[in-house]
């Protein structure tokens, strides 16, 4: 007896409960594992944030939002970090944006070697970041290193310049050396976008006149909207995350003018030993952080548009 | 058939019986491991790895597995063993200025019974050097060595009669290793020839312990205490903008880039004839001479006070500390560890150990010609005379060293001048002399 299609989906049938609860039972494996990996923590951090946990001392109490407060309020190493951070952060995306869009299109194109050149452009984001912060520690040597040499020669540099030692050139050297690693990152989203990229716009602005700089704001740009949200985000994750780099080059100094956000997390909550206090200043990066990605995505919105335009029709004067 | 299975079935069970009574006997016979962690350096971590097998060879019952970290991991990672209670290591070898942490923390097993038990008399020790491992009485922690802030000269070049004619030209007197802080800066002016890549000072500028360690040396050579009897801080005053002025001129006469440099890379620089001089601690007396450290030799290098301060209230001021060996009160071998340390407390490691830099913690050891005999290790003595140690910050001390690292990097630097880091410097330690409940008053 062959059964009707109809007999199977008969409207009102109701379900049995296995099928109600079989997709449940089925992920539930993986959704304790999402929840001991990172809800956990999450959970467990922000509570410590709110006691006075020192490490290798007895006793735990509940003290409120006095870590908060002070962080805020009463810390000028936090307050600095905080700021150097989100300055650094910002020149770090801007840094990656420029130069890896330029790159992107270049190897975007196809040449004899593309594939190669796209390799070799690849690699330092398959560095360690200890091995990134050793190479550059040496670039910026003071005795040895390639950049002074090189600026000297160019009569850029009158003297060596201490790039570890001094504020603003340590600066520098640290967000040189992020920069480096984590470009790659953003070169890949874009080479990616644009390869994705529709032709037909493109031909048809072609048609009607308009120019590759035209093309490239109101064309390229708004259909790239997507990748560029990506490639920012991620860009300020990556860069909100420095550590290893400025650990090794500068050691957050001199004093803490480089001490970015999560050196002074590892500092407060390892080096000082309090646990409460890093937890809290390792939230209030988080909130950093997304700050800083809704400002970013605000800045997008504006510029696109909420249809992904840019809001301007292109110049009619070629036609 | 059912008489084979009766016999198999008996050979099985005696078999059973055997391995589990073999397996018994090798487990109460097995050496007993203990895991010993200190600082990866000559004068600690290699000298134990040299003299451990010998403790192994007379302790057939005791195996040591020794592990060396960096200085800037042991104690975080100490920190976290001692957070989780896992007692990795037995007998952590540690720097008393973490003491606070160590004793307050009811991290380390007191250790009065095990010395009294076996006749160490804990006036045998140093007393400057036992001080930081005692707390009410008891005693936490064993001093091992013990390392002591002194200044390295070139001899050979203050002897050599070039030299003295043109520095006596120059500044109108004789050239003598320096006595004053004046006398320190002269001296490195003189020394200072970039064209040959030689110069007179070697100070370290980045963001390290040792740059509080100077601030408060300085401070104490001119006659102030960096704390004073009720442990009212003293940082913000005149002598230490002076401090900044002429430590941040220091750097004038230093090889280029030590601004950012850690104190221990200056000693390579003073060990391969980069510099004239050096401040730094005692053991870099063991490294002289030898040949994978650098090309100076022995007769070519003295020791002498560090500088002191150029008014009537001048003395010579030192900082001094020891690292301590103390039981894991998680351990699981806690009289393997006494073992252990008993073992080397004997004089006869201290002989071996001053060969690489070390200093005995013992007073009798000095008797030892094979010890006194070292110029740092005379150097040490003198220092003794005037010794700082960690200020009873307890759990705020590495807070409290980090922070005002910082506040003197950043005069280096340039982002902060002398005035602002003495304020900063002042409430930095108001605030955490306060935390610590060591003071009380504004």
């Amino acid at each position: 007896m062959t059964i009707q299609a109809s007999q199977l989906k008969r409207p009102g049938r109701k379900k049995r409960a296995s099928e109600h609860y079989t997709p449940l039972f089925l992920l539930t494996p993986t959704l304790l594992l999402l929840v001991v990996v990172t809800l956990f923590p999450l959970v467990f951090g922000i509570g410590v944030s709110f006691t006075d946990w020192k490490l290798a001392f007895p006793g735990l109490h509940f003290v409120g939002v006095d870590n908060y407060t002070e962080a805020i309020f009463r810390s000028p190493d936090f307050q600095h970090s905080a700021a150097i951070s989100m300055l650094f952060t910002a020149l770090a995306v801007l840094t990656s944006l420029v130069i890896g869009f330029l790159v992107a299109i270049v190897l975007s194109q196809d040449f004899i070697g593309n594939m190669l050149a796209r390799s070799i452009i690849l690699l330092p984001m398959m560095m360690t970041p200890i091995v990134v912060g050793f190479n550059f520690m040496v670039f910026f040597s003071n005795d040895y290193g390639p950049v002074n040499y090189i600026l000297q020669q160019l009569h850029i540099l009158t003297r060596p310049v201490t790039w570890r030692g001094e504020a603003w050139p340590a600066f520098f050297a640290i967000l040189a050396s992020e920069s480096w690693m984590s470009t790659p990152y953003v070169i890949l989203i874009f080479i990616a976008g644009i390869n994705s990229l529709p032709t037909e716009p493109f031909e048809a602005a072609e048609v009607d006149g308009a120019r590759s700089v035209q093309q490239f704001w109101h064309i390229m740009l708004p259909l790239l909207r997507g990748p560029l949200m990506v490639a920012i985000i991620l860009r300020i994750i990556l860069a909100t995350r420095t550590f290893d780099t400025v650990y090794l080059l500068t050691g957050g100094g001199p004093g803490a003018f480089t001490e970015l956000i999560g050196l002074h997390i590892y500092r407060v909550g390892l080096g000082y030993g309090q646990i409460g206090r890093g937890n809290a200043v390792a939230i209030l990066s988080v909130i950093m952080s997304l700050v800083l990605i809704m400002i970013a995505l605000l800045g997008l919105s504006r510029m696109f548009g909420r249809k992904g335009t840019s809001g301007r029709s292109p110049s009619r004067r070629s036609i | 058939m059912r008489r084979r299975l009766g016999l198999t079935a008996r050979l099985a069970l005696v078999a059973l019986i055997m391995s589990f009574l073999i397996i018994n006997a090798t487990a109460q016979t097995k050496p007993v491991t203990i895991n010993v962690v200190t600082l990866a350096n000559a004068e600690l971590g290699d000298v134990l790895k040299l003299i451990v097998p010998k403790f192994e060879a007379e302790t057939p019952g005791i195996k040591v597995q020794l592990d060396t970290l960096g200085m800037d991991t042991i104690w975080n990672k100490v920190k976290l063993d001692y957070q989780s209670g896992a007692g990795t290591w037995d007998v952590p070898i540690l720097w008393d200025w973490w003491s606070s942490v160590i004793m307050l923390g009811n991290n380390a097993e007191p250790l009065n019974k095990y010395m009294t038990r076996d006749g160490i008399d804990a006036a045998s020790y140093v007393p400057e050097l036992l001080r930081d491992w005692t707390w009410k009485g008891t005693i936490y922690g064993i001093p091992y060595h013990s390392g002591v802030y002194t200044m390295y000269y070139r001899k050979d070049l203050f002897s050599d009669p070039k030299e003295k004619a043109a520095f006596k030209a120059k500044f109108s007197r004789e050239l003598l290793p320096p006595v004053t802080w004046k006398d320190y800066m002269q001296i490195g002016e003189f020394f200072t020839r970039p064209d040959k890549n030689f110069y007179g000072l070697a100070p370290a500028g980045k963001t390290q312990a040792d740059l509080p360690f100077i601030w408060m040396i300085y401070l104490q050579s001119v006659g102030i205490d960096a704390f004073g009897p009720d442990m009212k801080p003293n940082f913000d005053n005149k002598a230490s903008l002076d401090f900044f002025k002429l430590w941040k001129k220091s750097f004038d006469f230093a090889p280029p880039g030590n601004i950012a440099v850690e104190h221990f890379e200056t000693e390579p620089q003073f060990l391969n004839g980069k510099t004239a001089t050096l401040i730094s601690w005692t053991p870099v007396g063991g490294m002289i001479g030898n040949p994978k450290i650098g090309t100076l030799k022995a007769e070519q290098v003295a020791t002498l006070r560090i500088p002191k301060g150029d008014g009537p209230n001048g003395k010579h001021s030192s900082m001094g500390g020891t690292w301590g060996m103390t039981i894991n009160p998680k351990s699981k071998h806690k009289e393997e560890g006494w073992t252990f340390i008993k073992w080397l407390t004997l004089h006869e490691r201290d002989l071996i150990a001053t060969n690489f830099g070390y200093l005995p913690a013992r007073k009798a050891s000095y008797q030892f010609d094979e010890v006194k005999d070292k110029d740092y290790v005379q150097a040490s003595l003198r220092g003794y005379e005037n010794m700082m140690t960690a200020p009873p910050l307890a759990e705020y001390t590495d807070e409290w060293l980090d922070r005002m690292a910082k506040v003197v990097s950043a005069v280096f630097g340039g982002s902060k001048t002398p005035e602002a880091a003495a304020k900063e410097g002042q409430a930095i330690s108001v605030e955490l002399a306060k935390k610590a409940g060591v003071y009380k008053g504004n």
